[in-house]
């Protein structure tokens, strides 16, 4: 059988750039999500969060662009994850009875492994998601003489449930491992790497999936323990 | 000091067979004797019983022209970092140890017969665009194209690579990424060169797509594997020569 050639964005290399980029915007997205989020915690019954969604939903139109290219970039990320993923199991059809690593330079981890497991885990928590803020029912109150979405009380209100909580929270931890390997990995896609930046990026990539997954995750446990029902 | 070991053999008759694994000792091994001259011994005793020798390839016996290669205990050269098959001694094993011996696997990479395998997709690859074209006559000076010493430096590391598919064997995905990057690299570096640069990636990558290795997840264990060491850093340097040769619109 004679196959096409694989040409530009349709090779394995260019899927690799298409999964870098697309997964580095979406952690662009993660860092701001979790600026916007971290609101919760001023102890203000909800007032800077409240002020804050709803200055973003002020922007109207322009808040579309951006969901609309985060749904893209979403699905164009988990349709080439796929793709990869499945071309990678096809490579070897006659298993190794014994595999094991030598260790030394090597990047890998149960993360880097992992990273359609805990893609897939991440790709069913986001509707989820959505569907319990975004799409949840709708209090209101008034802020300024202005009248707004109360959201934060529908967040305290889900945090308060142990299951959404925790549950929540667990999901954070698959994040925390798909950001672990995947941040630094986007770069190196990118061709974004050499031998100065290498020790840089693979820091800074832990870094930052601790930091993005762990703000994530202590939201729900906090509010759950110590912020109350306005 | 004489040592024994048990050792489970890949055997496979033919590309089609089935293969399965066979168990064999083998005795009076010297420390100071190579993986592949254990292997020797193994074959003098089963010709000896009138049995089928295994087959498995070697050349140079010294590490440098990549034909010898088996996976060891689940690693690709066995179990020492930056030693190819025939340079690993039975020191390093200890004395009554079982030894799992496979062929490098991947599907781009068929067995031929037990620990034999096809490695001609990364000649194919090679030919694919891993040369640079020059006018045949005299030789150019040396040294008439000043390059840096940092830079053929890096060159130099890339050609290194003695093709011996180690870093498919260990690679998870049996990803071709690390040959081809270093065989990109070593040109790609070099003044001479740059006038193929868009023209070889492109070809290539291609190229290896088309053997049907797999992708590379960037794991690194084709690295750890390498008998020469050879950095996934080229792996980023061919990506830097793809994303180029891409945004330039150049043809392949
Ligand atoms: C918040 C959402 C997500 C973020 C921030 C994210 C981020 C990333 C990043 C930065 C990479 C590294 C890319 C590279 O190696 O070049 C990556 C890889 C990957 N992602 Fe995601 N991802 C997300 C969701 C998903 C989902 C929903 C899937 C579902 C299938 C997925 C599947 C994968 C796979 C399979 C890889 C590895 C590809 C490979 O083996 O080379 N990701 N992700
Ligand atoms: S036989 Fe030549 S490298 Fe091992």
């Amino acid at each position: 059988m004679r196959m096409a050639k694989p040409k530009g964005w349709n090779t394995t290399v260019g899927k690799k750039v298409i999964m870098g980029l697309t997964g580095l915007f979406l952690v662009l997205y993660l860092i701001v999500h979790l600026a916007g989020n971290l609101t919760a915690f001023v102890p203000d019954g909800g007032r800077t969060m409240n002020l804050y969604s709803h200055t973003l939903h002020k922007l109207g139109p322009l808040l579309w662009v951006v969901r609309i290219l985060l749904l893209l970039g979403f699905i164009y990320h988990i349709v080439t994850g796929v793709q990869v993923t499945l071309r990678n199991r096809g490579a070897r059809a006659n298993r190794y009875a014994k595999y094991a690593s030598k260790g030394g330079p090597s990047k890998m981890t149960p993360a880097s492994r992992w990273m359609i497991i805990t893609g897939i885990l991440i790709a069913i928590f986001v509707p989820l998601h959505v569907n319990m803020f975004s799409l949840g029912p709708y209090y209101e109150t008034v802020i300024n003489g202005e009248p707004m979405r109360d959201i934060y009380r529908l967040v305290v209100e889900r945090f308060k449930e142990p299951g959404v909580a925790f549950g929540y929270a667990a999901f954070m931890l698959f994040l925390c491992a798909h950001l672990i390997h995947g941040i630094w990995s986007a770069f190196q896609s990118l061709g974004a790497n050499d031998r100065r930046w290498m020790p840089f990026l693979y820091g800074l990539g832990t870094v930052l999936s601790l930091l993005i997954a762990g703000g994530f995750f202590v939201l729900p446990i906090y509010t759950y323990f110590f912020i109350p029902l306005p | 000091m004489a040592m024994k070991y048990h050792l489970r053999i890949w055997r496979q008759a033919g590309p089609d067979e089935p293969g399965r694994f066979e168990d064999y000792t083998v005795d009076n091994i010297e420390p100071d004797m190579s993986f592949l001259e254990m292997l020797d011994i193994l074959n003098e005793q089963l010709t000896k019983e009138g049995k089928e020798p295994v087959a498995f390839d070697s050349d140079c016996r010294e590490g440098i022209c990549g034909m010898c290669g088996l996976v060891i205990d689940g690693m690709a050269h066995g179990p020492r970092r930056l030693t190819t098959t025939c340079e690993l001694r039975m020191r390093h094993f200890p004395d009554g140890a079982t030894i799992t011996v496979e062929p490098f696997r991947a599907d781009a990479f068929p067995v031929l017969k037990d620990l034999v395998v096809d490695r001609s997709a990364f000649d194919r690859i090679i030919a694919a665009g891993g040369y640079i074209s020059v006018n045949t006559g005299s030789a150019p000076d040396a040294n008439a194209i000043p390059i840096p010493k940092p830079i053929a430096e890096e060159a130099m590391d890339a050609a290194a690579c003695i093709g011996c598919g180690a870093c498919v064997a260990a690679c998870p995905n049996a990803s071709a990424a690390l040959f081809t990057a270093a065989k990109i690299s070593h040109l790609a570096l070099l003044p001479q060169g740059h006038p193929e640069r868009e023209r070889r990636v492109q070809r290539m990558v291609a190229q290896m797509d088309l053997e049907g290795f797999g992708n590379c997840s960037n794991h690194g264990e084709c690295e750890a594997a390498c008998p020469k060491g050879i950095s996934i850093l080229n792996i980023a340097r061919m990506r830097r020569e793809f994303i180029r040769a891409n945004t330039r619109g150049s043809a392949v």
